[in-house]
């Protein structure tokens, strides 16, 4: 398969996916809605809804997509994906946390940016520890780092129940609406822009990175002795996987299978080599999550514009099916 | 250049492996590292290319310890090849063989001429794990010529465990050419009459300790290799006037 | 080293312990019939359980919670009722002990469980089921309530009974249309503003809304999750937003967030309230009240109108 011809094809369908998210007409809701589908540019009174929720979604598929590469080559698991370093269920026990403790005491805190502050700080904490507990001899380990990212999800996910139990319905529909994932049409410039350049700055980092992770796919003894140095650059990748995920959820709450899926259509379609892999999945986290959210607009089933979260789980997870069975999918 | 190995001592936790290895390999020299299972000689490499540090002692290559040198800068002077590597992506031949030049200047005619010399010019754009285990380890070789100068160090691990008798007999003359043009090599070796043949001098170990070193005729004769591997060992003459060792097993 | 304690202590120690344990499980064992019920020395002593937090609280409206023995974590009741689950999950020991004569349910839509009726009639507790999905239901749960007491404590039916029709006559009143002449345009009802999650048709608050003559802005269905450019499309005259137990002295643009932004008549013209009863979305007699908000908030507006 000649990787360089169909490296095009991601760029023209992320193109795709951006056009879309821009003029899809979206009237399927509402005494407005009349069942077509129009593509025209946007009236001044949407066009900054479909901008910001575009740029979120750029922002979101590419930090993903590129943690999702950073992680697979850190723990030399082709199944790795930024939520198994606990990062996500961290956040998902911030935002419950902020839920119990408004509860118990009575108070509202309307928050700048939502759920985001909570989210970051609970995804930032988890981070820390799994870091903290995933290291061997003062550097990460992979194996460690996997056992301990499991564990430390599982622990945050009983929390996040037991905090459940504690709180009336009304309150666990706020978390399970949060853990749907959502791509905010009004999120703040300041927030966009720090999260978009955090992308930008996982995208140059991820590139510096490529030719080391190439390496570091070598036995350890092997990778040391072409000239990596396993710890520091482990150390790396961790950071930038775990920020990257961790201010995405924050953005956006946890959206499954992107950082997954992204990488391995990447590899499908580029070849296994880094630097070219971290521009192609960025690029196919943006087709997978700007294309999810266009999507999403079209579908009602009785409850209102389906979260993102889930239909890019319904769509990732049959593509991995397909991808693993394939036997396509390989690292 | 040299390596100089220097008191060695090296204990995983408590459970001591080498004790006080000292002994030197020199440029332009094959040096075969010999001994039974268990007998130290895998640890023995990882403390040569830095990866373990020593309890005790040091192996220096430019007088400069090896486990205190940076791996970009040690990489441009010391390559090292695994019994049996893996490799976590499905990277084809090329690729593979290109990650010798990692820590060095991008050169494709390096690269080229070490696939050619591995003789995996038709297997190059292959993923390497669809190659046999015998290819794997002729891959790992080209990525280690590809990486090495004429004046470096070639640190390997039974890299011929798997291959087939041709290319044992390839990579037995490269590794000759390798050292008349000044490389320094350290070959951990099971199949002694092997060693016999290939290098120029050897290293004897047994239960951590160095029981011999120095020029192939020393360090081999029949009855200490019969004393440290409880097996019987005997040269042959053959008909063109070489000699062979043949190991009672 | 440890003072020495003669065995004669020892063994007197484990019989005081003993006994202790023994009077402890007799007086668990019984009900105790002095601690809820003001009411003992009537003809049959009401022990009630409700195991849920919408028949909880019409108790309270009825005055009767004080006969609640056991509740769920969630039921608003001032009393000390033991908390005993809920139906998914009730401690079946702690309901047994505490000897009920009457217990309550808002039954699940798959209906109560065999298992349960059966633990009911082997321990004789009175069984009384309410679906409440609207508010004709809540109307019902208001009018059957006292038929709970008619044959056990002749005396609170009738008490109840008198209850149930002032409240009846109270939830009529606030579900009356808005006086003539009140503003009444598309309104919006929000339980979330980003994610924007409104009340469409089928929920309670969309039939107070209807009730008082005013219409929903959204015409979907049940709880719906909409973009910022639905709502900016739908374009609603008024939004009203769900924030139970927020500071009435908020400003309801502050609570409104993202909301507050968008060019809609809503904002334009700032017909924009706040709901902060606590129990606004709990099926039960509490509507009455949320209704008095809902209509004051409704009020507001063609204040600010005019």
């Amino acid at each position: 398969m000649s990787t360089g011809r169909l490296s095009p094809t991601v760029g023209l369908l992320a193109l795709a996916a951006l056009a879309a998210a821009i003029c899809l007409g979206r009237v399927l809701i509402g005494p407005a809605a009349d069942g077509t589908i129009s593509l025209a540019w946007p009236e001044p009174a949407y066009a900054s809804f479909r901008w910001t929720s575009m740029l979120v979604g750029v922002t979101v598929g590419t930090s993903l997509a590129i943690s999702g590469v950073l992680l697979q080559a850190l723990l030399r698991n082709p199944l790795a994906s930024p939520f198994i370093l606990g990062v996500s269920s961290g956040a998902g026990l911030g935002v419950m946390v902020t839920r119990y403790v408004e509860h118990v005491t009575g108070a509202t805190w309307p928050l700048p940016g939502g759920d985001m502050l909570p989210a970051l700080v609970g995804g930032a904490a988890a981070l820390i520890v799994v870091y903290l507990l995933g290291r061997r001899r003062g550097w990460l380990d992979p194996v460690t780092l996997v056992l301990v990212g499991v564990i430390i999800s599982t622990i945050c996910g009983a929390l996040i129940m037991f905090f459940q139990h504690l709180v009336p319905m009304g309150l666990r529909g706020d978390l399970i609406t949060w853990m749907m994932g959502h791509i905010s049409e009004v999120t703040p410039p300041a927030v966009l822009a720090v999260n978009g350049g955090l992308a930008v700055v996982g995208l140059g980092l991820g590139l510096l990175l490529g030719r080391a992770m190439d390496a570091a796919t070598l036995a350890d003894d092997e990778a040391r002795s072409v000239g990596v140095n396993l710890g520091p650059l482990r150390l790396a990748m961790f950071a930038l996987a775990g920020v990257l995920t961790a201010a995405a959820v924050a953005l956006a709450g946890p959206i499954g299978f992107v950082g997954l899926v992204a990488p391995h259509a990447a590899r499908l379609l580029l070849g296994p080599q880094h630097t070219p892999l971290v521009v192609g999945a960025a690029l196919c986290g943006v087709v997978f999550v700007v294309g999810a959210d266009v999507g999403r607009q079209a579908m009602d089933f009785g409850a209102g514009r389906m979260p993102v979260g889930i239909f890019t789980a319904l769509v990732g997870g049959p593509a991995f099916l397909w991808l693993l069975c394939s036997g396509r999918g390989q690292a | 250049m040299s390596v100089v190995i220097d008191d060695l001592h090296f204990a995983y936790e408590t459970d001591p492996v080498l004790n006080g290895i000292a002994t030197t390999a020199r440029p332009g020299r094959i040096v075969a590292l010999i001994g039974p299972n268990a007998s130290g000689k895998s640890t023995l490499l990882r403390c040569i290319i830095g990866q373990l540090t020593p309890a005790r002692g040091s192996v220096l290559l430019d007088g400069r310890a090896t486990h205190r040198t940076p791996p970009h800068r040690l990489a441009r002077r010391m390559a090292y090849v695994t019994q049996r590597s893996t490799v976590a992506a499905s990277f084809t031949v090329r690729q593979v063989v290109e990650i010798g030049r990692f820590a060095l200047p991008n050169r494709p005619d390096r690269v080229d001429d070490a696939i050619e010399r591995l003789d995996l010019a038709e297997v190059a754009d292959r993923p390497y794990p669809a190659l046999s285990v015998g290819q794997q380890q002729r891959v790992m070789l080209a990525r280690a010529v590809a990486q090495l100068g004429h004046d470096g160090v070639l640190v390997l691990d039974e890299p011929t465990s798997a291959m087939d008798l041709a290319h044992v007999r390839m990579t037995a003359s490269l590794l000759r050419e390798l050292a008349s043009n000044g490389a320094t090599i350290i070959w951990a070796v099971h199949d002694v009459s092997l060693a016999a043949r290939v290098a120029s001098d050897a290293w004897l170990l047994a239960d951590g300790r160095l029981v011999d070193d120095g020029s192939i005729c020393d360090v081999m004769n029949a009855e200490q290799l019969s004393r440290v591997f409880a097996v019987g060992f005997e040269w042959m003459n053959r008909p063109d006037g070489s000699a062979v060792l043949i190991a009672d097993a | 080293m440890a003072p020495h304690r003669p065995a004669g202590s020892t063994l007197l120690l484990v019989v005081a312990l003993l006994l202790q344990c023994i009077i402890g499980c007799t007086s668990d064992g019984a009900p105790d019939s002095n601690s809820n019920n003001p009411d003992s020395a009537s003809a049959a002593p009401v022990r009630l359980v409700s195991l849920s937090p919408a028949i909880s609280r019409t108790l309270v409206d009825f005055e009767l919670d004080q006969y609640l023995v056991g509740c769920t974590p969630f039921c608003p009741t001032a009393n000390d009722a033991t908390v005993i689950g809920d139906l998914h999950d009730v401690n079946h020991e702690r309901l047994i002990k505490l000897a009920p004569t009457h217990v309550l349910v808002q039954p699940p839509a798959g209906g109560l469980s065999d298992s349960f009726r059966e633990l009911a009639g082997r321990h004789g507790w009175a069984l009384h089921t309410w679906s409440l999905n609207d508010i004709g239901d809540i109307a019902a749960l208001i009018d059957t309530m006292p038929e709970v007491f008619a044959e056990s404590a002749p005396d609170l039916a009738d008490r109840a009974r008198q209850q149930a029709e002032e409240l009846s006559d109270r939830l009529s009143q606030a579900l009356r249309p808005l006086d003539d002449g009140v503003w009444r345009g598309r309104t919006l009802l929000l339980a979330g503003t980003d994610p924007v999650l409104v009340y469409g048709s089928d929920t309670y608050l969309d039939d107070l809304l209807r009730a008082m003559g005013v219409p929903n802005a959204t015409e979907t269905r049940h709880w719906s999750q909409l973009s910022m450019e639905d709502v900016t499309r739908l374009n609603p005259e008024a939004v009203i937003l769900l924030e139970a137990g927020a500071d009435e002295s908020t400003d309801p643009l502050e609570l409104a967030g993202p909301i507050g932004r968008l060019d809609i008549a809503a904002i334009r013209e700032n017909r924009v309230g706040v709901l902060t009863h606590p129990d606004a979305i709990l099926p039960s007699s509490a509507i009455i009240e949320v209704a008095a908000e809902l209509r004051a908030v409704l009020n507001g507006f063609n204040e600010a109108d005019s």
